[in-house]
C-alpha cells in the first residue's frame, strides 16, 4: 500500500484539529484546545483507484511567537494550507508558512483550504488570499462544523501526491 | 506584703488590748514581755500566712503568663496521652479529622511547600516501588523480558516499511507508533538545536522499552517488555545494518510505496541474525585462544552448553508443570543422563506429553510416569461441571450422542 505523510497548516485556531477530526473521525467539538506539538491521524482512502494511506500531521498553529518545528515538516508529500475565512489575519501566516516549506522542501503540492465557511465571512481574506490560490492545486470552501467540503479536499491533496509519486 | 508590715500590726493589735487599762503602767520590761508573748502566740500563724500569700502570688502570676502555662502543659501532656491510652482512649483516633482537614488544607494552599517538605521521603520511595517492579519481572520463571514488536521505519517520511508483532494482544497501529517516535525526535532536534544529534536511544515507560536503532536512511524500533539485557542491542544494530545493505536503493528511492518491502521479514531475520550473532561471538573467541587450549575448551563449552540447555528445558517444563491446573509433581530425580518424574495427572488436565515437547525435552532422556487422580483444583473441577452438564444435555437431545472429547474440553 502506498502511504503518504501530509500535514495541515495555518495559523493559530484556524480550524485545523477541527478539520482532521472531521475527516478522520467524522465528528466536530466546538471546544477549542490549542495543539502543542503535533498530532499524528492516520486514514485510508481510495484515490483514482489506488487505496492511500494517509499519514495526517496535525501540526500546532503558527503565530507571532511559535514558529512551527520545520524537522516535523520532513518527508511530507503534501499538505492542506488552511485560512480562516473570518480571519483576514490568517492569510499571512499562510504566505509565510508556504514560503518556507519552499524554501526547505522544494515545490510540494498544497491545498488551499477555506475553514469555517459555515460562519460570516470576512470579503477581505479571500482577496488578500489571491496568490496562495494561485499556487495550489485545488481550492475548498470547508466546514468542520457540518463536514462540507472536508472529505473533497482530503482526497484532492491524496490525488496530487499520487500524481508526483507517478511523475517521479 | 512585706515581713516589716507583719510585725508592725500585731504591736498594734497589742497596743489595742493594753490600751483599754486604766492603769497606765508603761515600763520597758513589760513592753518587752509583751513582745514575747505575741511572737509566741501569733509568730508561727503569721509566718505561715505569709507563705501561703506568697503561694497564691505565684499562682496567681503562673495562670496569667502564657509562657509558663505552656511549659506547665508540655510537661505533663506526653504523659496524659499515655494514660489516656492506657485507659483505652486514643487520641489519634479523635484528632483524625482535624489533623486530616488541616493536611489538606495546607495541600490546597501550599502545593508547593507541600512538595518540598515531601521531596526527601518521595524519591526514595519511587526507587524502592521500581526496585521491587525489577524485582518482579527478573523473577517471572524464564522471562526476564520478552520482546514484543519491531517497527522498521524510513527514516526521513516516518512512514513504517516493515512490522513484527510477537504479541497480537499488544500490537499497536504501527503507522502511529512510527510517526510519533519521529515527531518526538523532530522536537527534541528542533527544540534544543540538536544538529549532530541523531535521535533518542530509549524510551522507558514502566516496564516498557523501546529502543530505537538509528541507520542513515531507516529505523528500527524494538518494543520490549521487562528489563532486557543490553548486549542485545548490538544484534538489532546487526539486523538494521543488514537491512541498509540488501535494501540500499529501495530505501534511497522510496515515496511512500511499501510494497518493495514486502519480501521483508524483519521477524525471521532478527531470529537468524540473533543465530548468527552467537556463531559470531563465540568464533571471535574460538580464534582468540591459542591453539592447546581449543579442544579442552571446545569439549567444555559443548558440554556446558549441554548442561545449561537441558537445565533450561528442565527448568521451563518444572515451571509450567508446576502452575498446570489438575498436576501435581509428586517425585523428580535428576542423574546424569538420565532425568526422570513423577505426577499425578487428572484426566482432564492438558496433555503433559505435549508440555514435556514444548519445554524441548528429550523423551529418550527423560522417564516421566503418571497417575490417575481426581483434582480439586478450580479450573478442573469447572470443566468437569462442563463437561458433566454437556453429556447431559447430549443425552436429553435426541438422536445425539456425546460428541466432545477430554482433549476438547481440556484445551
Amino acid at each position: 500500500m502506498i502511504t503518504k505523510k501530509i500535514c495541515l497548516l495555518g495559523g493559530v485556531c484556524v480550524g485545523k484539529t477541527s478539520l482532521a477530526r472531521r475527516f478522520v473521525y467524522s465528528n466536530f467539538s466546538d471546544h477549542y484546545q490549542s495543539t502543542i506539538g503535533v498530532k499524528i491521524h492516520k486514514k485510508t482512502l481510495d484515490a483514482n483507484g489506488v487505496d492511500v494511506n494517509l499519514m495526517v500531521w496535525d501540526i500546532q498553529g503558527e503565530d507571532r511567537y511559535d514558529k512551527v518545528l520545520v524537522s516535523f515538516l520532513k518527508g511530507i508529500s503534501g499538505f492542506l494550507l488552511v485560512v480562516d475565512v473570518t480571519q483576514p489575519e490568517s492569510v499571512a501566516v499562510a504566505c509565510n508558512l508556504t514560503e518556507r516549506v519552499k524554501t526547505f522542501f522544494g515545490n510540494v503540492p498544497y491545498v488551499l483550504v477555506y475553514s469555517k465557511c459555515d460562519l460570516t465571512e470576512n470579503p477581505e481574506t479571500r482577496t488578500r488570499a489571491q496568490e496562495l490560490y494561485n499556487g495550489a492545486c485545488s481550492v475548498y470552501d470547508t466546514s468542520s462544523l457540518n463536514g462540507s467540503g472536508v472529505e473533497e479536499a482530503f482526497a484532492s491533496l491524496a490525488k496530487a501526491t499520487l500524481e508526483r509519486h507517478k511523475a517521479a | 506584703m512585706s515581713t516589716d508590715e507583719l510585725s508592725v500590726q500585731p504591736k498594734s493589735n497589742v497596743t489595742s488590748i493594753t490600751s483599754p487599762s486604766k492603769e497606765e503602767v508603761h515600763t520597758d520590761s513589760a513592753a518587752g514581755d509583751l513582745a514575747t508573748l505575741r511572737n509566741l502566740m501569733a509568730g508561727p500563724v503569721l509566718e505561715r500566712q505569709a507563705a501561703m500569700e506568697k503561694e497564691i502570688e505565684e499562682l496567681k502570676s503562673r495562670l496569667s503568663d502564657l509562657d509558663r502555662r505552656s511549659d506547665d502543659c508540655s510537661e505533663v501532656l506526653a504523659q496524659s496521652v499515655n494514660r489516656l491510652h492506657d485507659k483505652g482512649e486514643y487520641l489519634d483516633v479523635e484528632l483524625e479529622p482535624e489533623i486530616y482537614s488541616g493536611v489538606q488544607r495546607s495541600f490546597k494552599n501550599q502545593p508547593e511547600r507541600m512538595a518540598e517538605l515531601m521531596y526527601p521521603i518521595l524519591g526514595p520511595a519511587v526507587r524502592k516501588l521500581v526496585a521491587s517492579l525489577f524485582q518482579r519481572s527478573q523473577t517471572d520463571p524464564g522471562k526476564p523480558y520478552q520482546v514484543e514488536q519491531l517497527f522498521l521505519i524510513h527514516k526521513e517520511t516516518s512512514i513504517l516499511l516493515s512490522q513484527a508483532v510477537m504479541n497480537e494482544d499488544a500490537a499497536r497501529d504501527a503507522d502511529l507508533v512510527s510517526g510519533m517516535l519521529e515527531a518526538i525526535r523532530s522536537f527534541v532536534t528542533d527544540a534544543f538545536s540538536l544538529h549532530e544529534f541523531d535521535g533518542m536511544n530509549s524510551i522507558n515507560l514502566g516496564d516498557l522499552t523501546v529502543w530505537v536503532e538509528w541507520g542513515p536512511k531507516a529505523v528500527l524500533a524494538v518494543v520490549i517488555r521487562g528489563f532486557p539485557d543490553d548486549s542485545l542491542r548490538e544484534y538489532y544494530a546487526d539486523i538494521l545494518q543488514q537491512i541498509h545493505r540488501d535494501y540500499a536503493p529501495e530505501l534511497e528511492s522510496f515515496d511512500g510505496d511499501d510494497s518493495c518491502f514486502a519480501a521483508l521479514d524483519i521477524a525471521t531475520l532478527s531470529q537468524k541474525q540473533s543465530a548468527l550473532s552467537t556463531g559470531k561471538s563465540l568464533l571471535q573467541t574460538w580464534l582468540s585462544m591459542p591453539r592447546i587450549c581449543l579442544a579442552a575448551t571446545a569439549l567444555i563449552m559443548f558440554t556446558l552448553a549441554s548442561a545449561v540447555s537441558d537445565n533450561r528445558q528442565w527448568n521451563t517444563m518444572m515451571s509450567r508443570l508446576l502452575v498446570e491446573p489438575g498436576v501435581v509433581v509428586v517425585d523428580t530425580q535428576r542423574n546424569w543422563g538420565r532425568d526422570s518424574l513423577t505426577i499425578l495427572v487428572d484426566p482432564l488436565a492438558a496433555p503433559t506429553e505435549h508440555i514435556a515437547r514444548r519445554a524441548g525435552i528429550d523423551k529418550s532422556q527423560t522417564n516421566i510416569t503418571w497417575h490417575s487422580f481426581q483434582s480439586q483444583d478450580a479450573a478442573i473441577v469447572q470443566r468437569r461441571e462442563s463437561l458433566n452438564r454437556l453429556f447431559t444435555e447430549s443425552r436429553r437431545a435426541p438422536g445425539m450422542s456425546a460428541p466432545f472429547t477430554k482433549t476438547k474440553i481440556a484445551q
